[in-house]
């Protein structure tokens, strides 16, 4: 909340300041007083340019690779805006001129030269840096962890939860999302699942078909359904007996991970049925 | 042969005179605040650390607001040229130079920027209708 309220803040006073400064201008070219509304819209336009300017220019210097703009690219976006109202060479698309020529700043430099300078009101303060947010480990990852960023916030604290709990969450959370089962909020690991389960699984059976299809599951006593969602249309199951132990639907056993497939039969309509044991 | 030597003539030219503008922006302060045009170029992803582009795209940005308020200072004294009166009634009107949203959004139609301005506001949507409508 208090970089928001920081932010808030920082931009009405960028506005409050850019108006004072289109004020002075405005009186400068003759004006003796404004509304108040048309002075709003004339700081709009003015943030809105100049941000125009520097979006532009920052474009330009990405797109030749470089992360800080220079002279050509602040040009390049002076005619890029300018090109609406028009200037001097703006038919010569092949630059028979240099760029740095443009005459785009040749105005800017008689206009320099002929109009007065208008210095700023008040002084304005500079901006203190915003506070740096230093990413901080409270807890050290596990040396073990290579494959996570050492940049990264520690994992949450693990909890042993009870083996009956993650037993029902097997079962009401059968489908694709197997691979991975939510535990705390947070997807609990591979590595880390082998250790939380102790307990020898039950059997589980699943059937699959073209579309979404139904599930039955038999663990502990009890018969759940799930549903199973695998759209087998790839060509993958081409029908016809496959030996055991030969990973030829990668797809299904990426999904089912943790069940040791026994036996495996193919039937008509593409429907494969699994035998295995689910793996503690 | 001489048309290179011309063109690199004038581009010697030419840069003499770019480094004697950018280093005349260094004298000259523009309007608006060199903290200001930071934060505005901060928050667009600009980043250069050279000063004087900072004041070129201030005084870019300068001569752009200076041109429009111009173009409806225009805009406002032919308005107030057309309307012929007496003398007095001239003179009154020349000094109260007023920037209104008519002018500014005339002299922005040219820059490609449309600016409407609601003309007025109502209190409720039967304002302004019959007494018979109105009731019902």
């Amino acid at each position: 909340m208090n970089s928001q309220e920081s932010e808030t803040d920082l931009s009405k006073f960028a506005f409050t300041v850019t108006r004072i400064t289109m004020a002075q201008i405005c009186q400068s070219v003759g004006f003796m007083s404004t509304q108040r509304s048309t002075l709003n819209t004339l700081t709009d336009i003015a943030a809105r340019y100049l941000r125009a300017l520097a979006e532009s220019a920052a474009a330009y210097a990405a797109s030749f690779g470089g992360t800080q703009s220079n002279l050509c690219d602040v040009v390049h976006a002076l005619e890029n805006l300018g090109s609406v109202q028009g200037f001097c060479s703006a038919w010569d698309v092949r630059r028979t001129r240099t760029l740095l020529a443009s005459p785009t700043l040749v105005d800017l430099s008689k206009f320099v030269e002929c109009v007065d300078e208008i210095p700023f009101a008040k002084p304005v303060p500079r901006c203190p840096p915003l506070e740096k947010r230093v990413i901080t480990s409270q807890a050290a990852n596990p040396t073990g962890v290579s494959h996570i960023p050492k940049w990264l916030p520690a994992f949450p604290r693990r909890e042993i939860s009870n083996v009956k709990e993650t037993q029902e969450v097997e079962r009401s959370e059968i489908g694709i999302e197997l691979c991975g089962k939510v535990d705390g909020g947070c997807l609990v690991s591979k590595r880390m699942r082998v250790g939380l389960l102790l307990e020898k699984r039950d059997r589980v059976r699943f059937k699959m078909g073209f579309g979404v299809g139904r599930g039955k599951v038999k663990g502990g006593g009890e018969v759940g359904e799930g549903i199973v969602g695998v759209d087998l249309r790839n060509g993958v199951c081409r029908g016809g007996r496959r030996e055991e132990g030969k990973g030829c639907h990668a797809k299904v056993i990426g999904i089912l991970m943790m069940i040791k497939i026994e036996k495996m039969t193919t039937r008509r309509g593409g429907i494969v049925m699994f035998q295995g044991k689910a793996e503690g | 042969m001489n048309n290179n030597q011309q063109s690199s003539e004038g581009r010697h030219d030419d840069d003499a005179a770019l480094s004697e503008f950018l280093a005349s922006l260094m004298d000259y302060t523009p309007t608006i605040p060199d903290e200001l045009v930071e934060h505005y170029l901060a928050k667009s992803g600009f980043q250069c650390p050279d000063v004087r582009l900072i004041r070129l795209v201030a005084v870019a940005t300068q001569k752009f607001i200076a041109e429009v308020a111009n173009d409806s200072l225009q805009h406002c004294k032919a308005r107030q040229a057309s309307i012929i009166k007496d003398k007095r009634d001239k003179q009154q009107k020349d000094k109260r130079t007023i920037l209104t949203m008519e002018d500014l959004s005339k002299a922005l139609r040219e820059y490609g920027v449309n600016v409407k301005h609601q003309e007025y506001f109502a209190d409720s949507p039967t304002t302004g209708l019959d007494p018979a409508s109105r009731d019902e």
